[in-house]
């Protein structure tokens, strides 16, 4: 992720979130989508043509995890402020879940301080419920990349 | 720090952002206050009863082409349930007789006719109690525990003259359509004579003003409604104002419980009349999207269009621009300071719990204002919504698990609608 918030640059980027369900409310991030073009300073929009084929891949990837795997939520950058959700983030995640998309949804916020540092959040949406906040917990076992959106999208970069 | 491949626990910690909290509960309050659907439907049957026995074949007023038809807030989709089992829903009925006019018949003869008919649908529908008569309607009174009384309104067309009067003021002439003249028993003198001076109003016209002003949330939900039906090629046309709530008629809604509250605990008979509120109402709004911005909103500048007029104060009918729904105030100034004073601590009450992202915080400190039993209702459909959607979100296929929580269930999760970040 890293990699690609260098990409970005102080553009957002974004993308939608792929997990595997663990237990109930507990959740191990597999990927993410990325799209690196669409982004401003302070406005990111997330489309699903663009993010659905990328998830399409990583679920492929990891057909091992097929049935516990699915669409977890959204993430996109704060280059230039704080990594929490602002009225607009709020309002967008809040409609989908009242509304289009599924019942539930994450949203991750990050930023990246210096070349190194991540500083991030992540908010649960949940249909008829107010925000909260999830807890982040990072699993040092497991420090290999697995980063099959921001694979792909770099290797369709390459191609191109 | 996120490392590449991370573990999200996402606890049920008590983290809130912005107003959300103040949302919900408004939301909920708006929901707990509408009037169920089952009662829609018996208001409609009601009133359409009413019309079919009215031209039966032993109908003395048959011949008079009567048309009924429902007014008032039942019509805007703006009612309230009732704070107690003792009180009743008020349903407002016009009874329009079309071949009759201003100059063939005398008020008191109208009303009279209209009364021998209400009399026999008592009769034959086996109602207990009498039907009673006020200035200028007829009340039929259904059996205890029913919850109904039907205010019925007799009135003779008046489009042509409500036509040219609109059209004096420059207003909008398609107003007038289903324009009527009614009686009034207080008015002794035109009551009892042939005369063209009847009372005006107009029901239907100010119903279609009602609609004018958030026109663009009224078709966005009524199309919900006929694609949740799958009938996408329906107009919304085909989808009555009551089937749908907007923001302006929640907002309304919680406005009415907050002033009835407010006023039986300082005076009911200075209480602010529903028709100014509702009119106030709907010319501060502006379209917002959510109830909690939408009362803001209306907080902040129903006072706006209350005109002042040599001294007296105005607030127009929007559909008969002779008419002052404020015309009592000039009698009796206290009304109008009661107003203001009801005004001055919605405006506190609602303003002081804006920013609180608890919505049971926020419960707690509108519970004075709106009455317990509202609020505690507002935060059982709060737990009982989380609740439900966490069955019907939890899968068996989890491992068993019984632990609360969020789980990847049955449904599509993928978005699809783009969505704006910033």
């Amino acid at each position: 992720m890293r990699g690609c918030l260098k990409l970005g640059g102080i553009r957002e980027i974004g993308g939608w979130l792929a997990a595997e369900q663990l237990a109930p409310g507990d959740f191990e991030l597999v990927g993410f989508t990325v799209d690196l073009d669409v982004g401003t300073h302070n406005r990111f929009a997330s489309l699903p043509n663009t993010h659905g084929a990328q998830l399409d891949d990583i679920l492929a990837a990891n057909s091992d995890r097929a049935g516990r795997m699915d669409y977890l939520g959204e993430w996109h950058s704060h280059p230039t402020f704080a990594p929490v959700p602002s009225d607009i983030d709020v309002a967008a995640m809040t409609k989908m879940v009242e509304k289009s998309g599924p019942s539930f949804a994450t949203l991750l916020i990050v930023r990246l301080l210096g070349t190194a540092t991540l500083q991030a959040t992540i908010t649960t949406f949940q249909r008829g419920l107010p925000p909260e906040h999830g807890q982040l917990i990072t699993d040092h076992d497991h420090p290999t990349p697995v980063l099959l959106g921001m694979d792909a999208h770099n290797k369709k970069k390459e191609q191109s | 720090m996120i490392g590449t491949q991370n573990r999200y626990k996402l606890e049920r910690t008590a983290f809130y952002l912005g107003n959300v909290g103040y949302n919900i509960a408004i939301e909920k309050l708006a929901e707990e206050l509408a009037v169920p659907q089952d009662r829609f439907d018996q208001a409609e049957s009601r009133y359409k009863d009413l019309g079919e026995f009215l031209h039966r074949n032993e109908s003395k007023v048959c011949d008079f082409d009567p048309e009924v038809y429902i007014q008032g807030s039942f019509a805007l989709g703006t009612p309230t349930k009732p704070a107690s089992s003792d009180e009743d829903y008020d349903l407002d009925i016009v009874v329009v007789f079309r071949s009759l006019t201003k100059m063939s018949i005398k008020q008191a003869d109208l009303r009279c006719l209209l009364k021998d008919e209400l009399k026999a649908y008592r009769k034959e529908r086996g109602i207990h109690n009498e039907v009673e008569e006020s200035r200028r309607c007829c009340t039929l009174v259904y059996a205890e525990g029913a919850q109904f009384h039907m205010d019925v309104l007799p009135a003779v067309p008046n489009e042509a003259n409500m036509r040219m009067l609109l059209s004096s003021y420059l207003a909008d002439e398609a107003l007038a359509d289903g324009a009527i003249a009614i009686t009034d028993s207080d008015e002794t003198t035109a009551y009892n004579i042939i005369t063209d001076n009847w009372p005006r109003s107009n029901p239907r016209g100010f119903a279609s003003w009602f609609k004018s002003r958030q026109i663009e949330q009224l078709n966005e939900r009524r199309r919900a409604v006929l694609d949740a039906q799958g009938k996408v090629t329906a107009s919304v046309e085909d989808v009555p104002v009551f089937r749908v709530r907007t923001p302006l008629q929640s907002s309304i809604m919680i406005l009415k419980r907050h002033r009835d509250e407010w006023f039986a605990e300082k005076d009911p008979d200075l209480k602010v009349i529903s028709i100014i509120l509702t009119t106030l109402s709907s010319h501060a709004y502006s379209g917002e999207n959510q109830v909690s911005d939408a009362i803001a909103k209306i907080l902040r500048d129903m006072h706006l269009t209350i005109e002042q007029r040599g001294g007296v104060s105005w607030i127009v009918n929007p559909t008969d621009p002779t008419e002052n729904f404020a015309d009592r105030w000039e009698k009796y100034p206290e009304r109008r300071t009661a107003f203001f004073r009801w005004l001055e601590a919605a405006r506190q009450e609602f303003g002081a719990v804006q920013k609180f992202s608890d919505s049971g915080i926020v419960l707690n400190e509108l519970s004075r204002s709106l009455g317990n039993p509202l609020t505690e209702a507002a935060r059982s459909r709060i737990s009982s919504s989380a609740g439900s959607r966490a069955v019907s979100a939890a899968p068996a296929a989890v491992g068993g698990a019984s632990a609360p929580g969020l789980v990847f269930g049955e449904e599509e999760r993928r978005p699809t609608e783009p969505k704006g970040f910033g």
